[in-house]
């Protein structure tokens, strides 16, 4: 069977009658690894394709997707768009990107490419499976509190991207990127909990077993054998890893698309305060061995840092090209795809908020009376629609600058404005982690913070 | 495409060694449309097909598992040599005799890919024109249907060949409502494993009327009071079920139970329920999104008592974790040909009790209606949940009051299944619009729950004292 490149596909469709064509491509070698208790789990590979093709005529916008770039199966996917566009809408603000070449230095996996591991094919298996098995010996190593493990896994993919469109964009780079996930389950007696920690990267040199086995062991061990906290408004002070899955869910609000659709309370707020000055948001998919990192976004854009909030006003959206036309800016480089199968729409790259000056412990000691979350438990009750914020999660009580007791957990209600104008202090302790797509998405980095006035609590 | 069986025997047989404990070849195709509108207007019509196939070696309890969306033999001799080549067995031929299996299927008729794309899309835009005509508080409107027919191949060691054709469709509306700066969103709509009967079944003006009528009334919603107290939780409709898939259903799923992990080892035979709960796993039930003929490893789909009158009777599981547990209840799924399978559930429920719906909420003199809930999460080892309360409402002396917003139901699982005091006649499944994630894989799945009484539970919620 014959194979198409992407160069074919779009004269393939300009030969069918379209006006315009763009063809996205991945080809990715993946590894996924999980232990259990020093046992090797499960060991798969997979080697993926998909293509994803938006096709244009007059205004009109078709888009196809596919495992596979057989001849055959592409033409039938054109019919199959041919067949419906005329039921589609006529758009103002689609248009392929402008023709641009990929630098060369992004197209193979050397060394000189910053977005790929050229060692990470190289390492062996059963190093590859060493360190899986690290992370756990980590936690168990950590505290005799940590009982038993429920997956240490491990996800590497190798992938080629390829994006081409009719005006003769042609852009292509390799990308490598690991994933690490650790669950684990501990605490005093019949009292336990189980607890995630994820790291993620470029470069599997950066994977570090140990970190990631004491980061989740401790995540276990804070709030073990916690109690209720009665309800009341308080100061509460958020760790940079729980900060973290609440500044991705929130971040949403600041897609340019979503702003569009009417969905984000953020929509009109350009420009405006909406944090202290002292707080800054940025979205960086150059950053050095980041997770999401990349040198073009998804429809081909190169890529870029972008200011979001600087000294609390709010300062850009985050743009794919169709919200970029249609807010009259330039794009920002942030489209992606969640699966190719799926249309480009901008979202979150490595986001965080910038340090502050506050050394955590410092803070701890600056509270009289207060909540120290640790681990949260469900962010979604932060509604980017309604503005409605409630979070829940476990910790310790702070009371006089000290720890106490532990916390079980408890809810933390807002809204997403008083949330943000409530912030008084920011750490110096950023750090990143993947956030699944189910809370927010994106490799997210926060330090640690401190929220004034918050309703918290469970009795 | 298609690979002869004759020839999946050859390649699962000469893969597997003599000591390998499990192994099957699992292929599928897959066929979809998606459609959504929004701002009144198609915004995407997107036909997809995939296919893909993954072979599974397993030997003491490590899998080796080789997936390709090269579905030919070439693409099969290649996964299984991989396969091999991976799990280092010393493999010299497994001996597998194909079974003549009389093949069971659902009763459906005609597939939903037999109706016309237009039909599909004046069904969607009158759900659609609905909502934005019902209110001019209505901001955005976003209509999305989602259909696949995925055809599923599957042989294993034992010699099943097995095949099913699963057609599930999703139908959901979301309307955006605002009012001086107060904002709401809403979502309902239906997910099912059925046939193309679902477009008569179901009318979109009727799904459209009955989010905007929530959403409407939510807008107003005042944030909801916190604290312990009473809580009466609506019958399944409003995917309150959702409660104990998570709370409860997961610790009952067997690999939980293997790894030590769920609190409910070692407790089969024991008591672990007030004698008025009875929790079951059934995907023979039909037309439900979690509903299947067989299971992703070729076990025929079972009706399995988890807890029968509040005592412990089952765990829901795969083969692997049979193997522990002495017994696979045909709980084996994969989210796609991608995935080794794990004990999942299917459509769990709280089995309906002998009270009326009425007499539980008037038994209430101050305490909180859970009519709907929105995304919940637990923590399988312990059982604590938590449980974003969607649509809610005050209960004062055994009357429905005031709507609230922003409530959060947080407990125990296994305590709460121990307290609960009443429970109606109504059992009702979700909409079908969920499902379930674990790990990394998202499989259909429905839940359902009667109207049931919980005497003391703490519910976080927004409001300023």
């Amino acid at each position: 069977m014959e194979k198409l490149s992407n160069g074919q596909i779009i004269d393939l469709a300009l030969s069918m009658g379209f006006d315009k064509c763009e063809v996205y491509k991945v080809e990715s070698e993946n590894l996924n690894i999980s232990v259990c208790h020093q046992n090797l789990e499960l060991l798969n590979r997979e080697n993926e394709t998909g293509v994803a093709v938006r096709f244009w005529k007059g205004s009109r916008v078709g888009f196809g997707f596919k495992d596979n770039v057989f001849k055959d199966s592409i033409i039938k996917m054109i019919r199959d768009v041919s067949d419906i566009i005329s039921r589609l809408p006529e758009e103002k603000n689609i248009e392929p990107a402008p023709g641009l070449k990929s630098l060369d230095v992004y197209k193979k996996g050397t060394k000189e490419n910053p977005f790929f591991d050229h060692e990470i094919k190289s390492c062996s298996m059963d190093a590859k499976i060493k360190k899986v098995m690290a992370v756990e010996k980590a936690a168990f190593d950590f505290s005799d509190m940590i009982k038993v493990s429920r997956v240490s896994s491990y996800e590497e993919k190798i992938t080629r991207h390829a994006i081409n469109n009719s005006n003769g964009l042609d852009v292509e780079y390799a990308t490598t990127k690991w994933r690490g996930m650790y669950i684990v389950i501990g605490g005093k007696g019949e009292n336990r909990q189980m607890k995630t920690s994820e790291v993620g990267g470029i470069f599997f040199d950066d994977f570090d077993p140990v970190s990631l086995g004491q980061e989740a062991a401790r995540k276990v061990i804070i709030s073990a054998g916690g109690e209720g906290l009665k309800s009341e408004e308080m100061t509460v002070l958020i760790h940079s890893r729980a900060a973290n899955q609440i500044f991705s869910r929130l971040s949403n609000g600041f897609i340019g698309d979503l702003v569009d659709r009417n969905m984000s309370v953020f929509k009109d707020k350009l420009g405006e305060k909406i944090a202290p000055e002292f707080l800054n948001i940025v979205d960086d998919p150059l950053m050095p061995g980041g997770y999401q990192s990349t040198p073009y976004d998804d429809e081909g854009i190169a890529t870029r840092k972008v200011t979001v909030v600087r000294n609390g006003v709010l300062k850009s959206y985050l743009y794919s090209l169709q919200s970029a036309e249609k807010n009259g800016t330039m794009p920002t480089g942030s489209s992606r795809r969640a699966h190719y199968g799926s249309l480009p729409m901008a979202s979150l790259s490595n986001l965080y908020v910038e340090n502050g000056s506050a050394d955590p412990k410092d803070m701890i000691s600056s509270i009289k009376y207060g909540f120290y979350l640790y681990n949260p438990l469900d962010v979604r009750g932060i509604n980017l629609v309604s503005g409605d914020f409630s979070i829940n999660g476990d910790g310790v009580l702070i009371e006089n600058g000290r720890i106490t007791r532990p916390i079980s957990t408890i809810t933390i209600g807002s809204n997403v404005f008083d949330f943000l104008s409530n912030i008084e202090c920011i750490g110096n302790d950023l750090a990143f982690e993947p956030i699944h797509p189910f809370f927010g998405g994106g490799n997210v980095g926060s330090p640690t913070i401190l929220v004034k006035n918050l309703v918290a609590g469970s009795i | 495409m298609e690979i002869d069986k004759n020839i999946l025997c050859r390649y699962l047989s000469s893969s597997a060694g003599k000591d390998t404990d499990l192994a099957d070849i699992f292929i599928e195709d897959w066929q979809t449309l998606n459609i959504q509108m929004r701002d009144r207007e198609f915004k995407s019509i997107t036909p997809g097909a995939s296919a893909g196939l993954g072979i599974r070696l397993v030997k003491d309890m490590q899998t080796y598992y080789v997936s390709t969306s090269d579905v030919t033999e070439k693409g099969l001799a290649s996964a299984a040599g991989e396969a091999k080549n991976i799990s280092a067995l010393n493999s010299t031929g497994r001996n597998i005799v194909l079974k003549e299996n009389k093949l069971r299927k659902f009763d459906l008729a005609g597939n939903t890919f037999s109706v016309s794309l237009q039909d599909k899309l004046d069904y969607i835009k009158r759900g659609s024109d609905f909502a934005w005509n019902y209110s001019d508080k209505i901001v955005q409107v976003i209509a999305g249907y989602y259909e696949y027919l995925r055809k599923i191949t599957l042989l294993n060691l034992d010699g099943d060949f097995i095949r099913e054709d699963r057609n599930i469709t999703e139908f959901k509306i979301s309307v955006v409502v605002r009012d001086q700066g107060r904002s709401f969103i809403s979502t309902d709509g239906f997910g099912v494993y059925d046939d193309a009967s679902i477009f008569i079944k179901h009318k979109p003006e009727d799904i459209a009327r009955s989010v905007c009528d929530v959403a409407l009334t939510m807008l107003y919603a005042k944030p909801s009071p916190a604290g312990e107290m009473t809580v009466v939780v609506g019958n399944g409709s409003g995917g309150t079920g959702a409660v104990f898939h998570e709370a409860c259903g997961h610790g009952l799923e067997a690999d939980f139970i293997r790894k030590g992990i769920s609190v409910y080892r070692d407790k089969v035979g024991k008591t672990v329920a007030s004698p008025i709960v009875s929790i079951i796993d059934d995907p023979t039930i039909e037309k439900k999104k979690g509903s299947f003929v067989y299971d992703d490893e070729g076990t025929p789909g079972q009706k399995t008592y988890a807890i029968e009158k509040g005592v412990l009777k089952n765990y829901l599981s795969d083969r692997l974790s049979g193997k522990f547990t002495g017994k696979c209840t045909g709980n084996g799924r994969r989210e796609n040909f991608r995935y080794m399978p794990i004990p999942r559930q299917s459509n769990l429920y709280l089995d309906s009790g002998p009270n009326k719906a009425e007499e539980i909420i008037e038994s209430v003199k101050k305490g909180l209606y859970v009519k709907s809930v929105g995304g919940g999460i637990v923590d399988s080892a312990k059982g604590d949940f938590s449980f974003n309360v969607h649509v809610g409402y005050i209960i004062e002396n055994g009357k429905l009051t005031q709507p609230v917003r922003g409530a959060v139901l947080t407990g125990n699982g296994p305590k709460v299944l121990r307290e609960i005091d009443m429970i109606a006649d109504d059992l009702e499944f979700s909409s079908g619009l969920g499902g379930c994630g674990k790990v990394n894989q998202f499989v259909p799945a429905d839940m359902g729950c009667p109207t049931l009484r919980i005497p003391a539970i703490i519910v976080g919620g927004t409001e300023k004292r």
